[in-house]
């Protein structure tokens, strides 16, 4: 795909404005600060631009930055040498003024594989099917892991106290 | 408010900034652009522009005798392969890099062994080729799957990974060769279907007794390069799929091998 600068710019800014927030969001879920969640959004927007293929159509295009963005984030967690700088910042979130910062720490709490499922299908509004196409696993998985994240995130929820 | 709805409008309430956006924007297009920048023709030929018509003459018969005098020597005159074995990347044998060709040693025979290219060429088919090994300087010349060269290459150091006879062993010399060229296990998923599924490669096998220790690679998820080891009791067999049962670490991509066996 050979596109001028401009067109460049223009295409990756409607990338940015339709998806920016999922990856955001997907990044989030799993870095859990939001300096390092925009870097994944640049890394994986570089990467589109260098090695994203030919899409058929925008369903597809979304499940491959939901992806990479994950593996980007993923990747990183790994690289992190010092998990507890991660967690002194994951307190700096900055979140809208309205949020409840209560259930985001209950939510790094779970297991990434709940995190993922949970901000997909609550967040995101995926259906199930479109969970399991993106994360490569079964319906009947993707469920399971629904079920028990949902109960999961409710029970820390109320051993907060919230 | 139940959590899930709690988290949905939390979550709902983060966006990226505006400035967030200009940023990754702006960064995402220096790098884009980046390669673009790195051409230098434009460079070489402002270069000759700047010189006078007499400078460029003196400059370019200097270009031209040089050129002579380098034909002469016979440093352009080596064939393509010599010039291929220069760069080959199984001279980094003994380094720690993703573009490491595996040796894998042939049970009982020192000096023989079976160069994996498959990390190199990420393509399974392009694994196999026997080839003679120990110390010294040796050319082989890998073949693609389809028959076509790849690369001539040059052994420097033989890494040690040697399948000889002990004591311990079942087996004898009419075993033949641990061939493990173009083994892929296929990995399923682990009881609920909540693991990592899809195809792995084996990268690399060694022995430590009885068993086997097999390096596999999952490349089925975009950007991952994930690798782990398992053990082996039987000799793996060229062309069997492997059920591999993986158990993943919570919040991290590392996985633990936890059963592998043939596929039936």
């Amino acid at each position: 795909m050979s596109l001028s600068r401009l067109q460049q710019e223009e295409h990756i800014r409607h990338i940015l404005d339709t998806y920016g927030d999922l990856m955001y969001h997907m990044s989030l879920s799993i870095v859990g600060n939001a300096s390092d969640a925009e870097d994944m959004v640049q890394d994986t927007l570089v990467t589109y631009v260098s090695e994203a293929p030919d899409f058929p159509d925008e369903a597809h295009e979304k499940q491959w930055l939901v992806k990479v963005v994950r593996n980007n984030s993923l990747m990183l967690l790994r690289k992190q040498k010092n998990r507890e700088r991660i967690l002194s910042e994951q307190a700096k979130v900055s979140v809208g003024k309205d949020a409840d910062y209560g259930i985001m720490d209950v939510l790094r709490t779970l297991p990434e594989k709940y995190r993922t499922v949970l901000v997909l299908f609550y967040v995101e509004e995926y259906s199930v099917e479109e969970i399991a196409k993106v994360l490569k696993r079964s319906v009947s998985a993707v469920k399971m892991r629904l079920q028990r994240g949902r109960k999961m995130l409710s029970e820390r929820y109320k051993e907060n106290g919230q | 408010m139940r959590a899930e709805e709690q988290l949905k409008q939390s979550m709902q309430q983060m966006h990226l900034s505006t400035e967030a956006k200009n940023r990754i924007l702006s960064d995402v297009l220096e790098k884009a652009s980046e390669p673009k920048a790195a051409k230098r023709p434009f460079y070489c030929s402002a270069v000759f522009k700047s010189l006078s018509a007499s400078a460029a003459v003196i400059l370019a018969v200097i270009l031209i005798v040089s050129g002579a005098a380098v034909f002469k020597d016979g440093l352009l005159s080596k064939t393509k392969s010599e010039s291929d074995f220069d760069q080959a990347p199984i001279q980094q044998l003994s380094e720690e890099s993703e573009q490491v060709a595996y040796v894998i040693p042939i049970r009982g025979e020192k000096s023989k062994g079976i160069i994996d290219f498959s990390p190199v060429t990420d393509n399974p088919n392009d694994t196999t080729i026997a080839a003679n090994l120990g110390p010294g300087e040796k050319t082989e010349t890998a073949k693609r799957s389809d028959g076509s060269e790849m690369y001539s290459f040059r052994i420097q150091d033989y890494p040690g990974l040697v399948l000889s006879k002990d004591a311990n062993s079942e087996s004898n010399s009419s075993d033949s060769a641990v061939s493990l060229m173009k083994l892929y296990g296929t990995l399923e998923e682990y009881l609920s279907g909540d693991y990592p599924s899809g195809k792995c490669y084996i990268l690399s096998v060694s022995r430590s007794g009885l068993t086997y220790r097999v390096e596999i690679r999952l490349t089925e998820e975009p950007g991952l390069n994930i690798r782990t080891t398992v053990d082996l009791k039987d000799v793996p067999q060229e062309g069997t799929d492997y059920v591999v049962t993986l158990e993943r670490d919570e919040n991290e991509v590392s996985f633990r091998v936890i059963d592998i066996s043939k596929k039936d």
